[in-house]
């Protein structure tokens, strides 16, 4: 699950999730730290509306 | 697409105590009728400055055109719990459902 022989990350377990502010699809600001006190998934994707 | 499979598996992380943040570098419209076509109960964010993409190595540079496939689980302490360097679209919800049910034992 970490690495294998994929390009690795900046960040691994343990390390502080930089908080940040983006604009939601509704245009309300949504800031990482609104999530202390559950899990959060962080999922990139490529583009909207791409098959994969 | 791993959309989908969040989307669909839904329920699951919410009983896990787990929000799914979705990020790509489309602008605000475009994730809003990507959110009306496929139905997501989950919020996908706008990052076109990449800024995020950047900090998360979604990313090399302020004008990489998209996203790469990669995702983090992060606890409620805000601290990284699981990286995925390259994520397979079709199995990725569940991997990562599996390991929050590992994650809690």
């Amino acid at each position: 699950m970490f690495g294998r022989d994929k390009p690795s990350l900046p960040l691994g377990p343990g390390d502080e999730a930089p908080d940040f502010a983006l604009s939601d699809h509704t245009g309300a600001v949504r800031r990482l730290s609104d999530s202390r006190g559950e899990n959060v998934v962080l999922w990139f994707y490529p583009k909207a509306r791409t098959p994969g | 697409m791993e959309g989908r499979g969040f989307r669909d598996l839904a329920g699951e992380f919410e009983k896990a105590n787990t929000q799914i943040l979705g990020i790509s570098f489309d602008p605000v419209k475009t994730n809003e009728a990507f959110v009306r076509k496929e139905g997501f109960p989950f919020p996908l964010l706008s990052d076109e400055r990449r800024e995020v993409g950047l900090a998360y190595g979604a990313c090399d540079s302020a004008s990489a055109r998209s996203a790469r496939r990669i995702s983090y689980v992060i606890g409620a302490d805000g601290r990284v719990k699981a990286a995925y360097p390259a994520v397979s679209p079709g199995s990725h919800a569940r991997e990562v459902l599996a390991f929050l049910a590992e994650s809690r034992a």
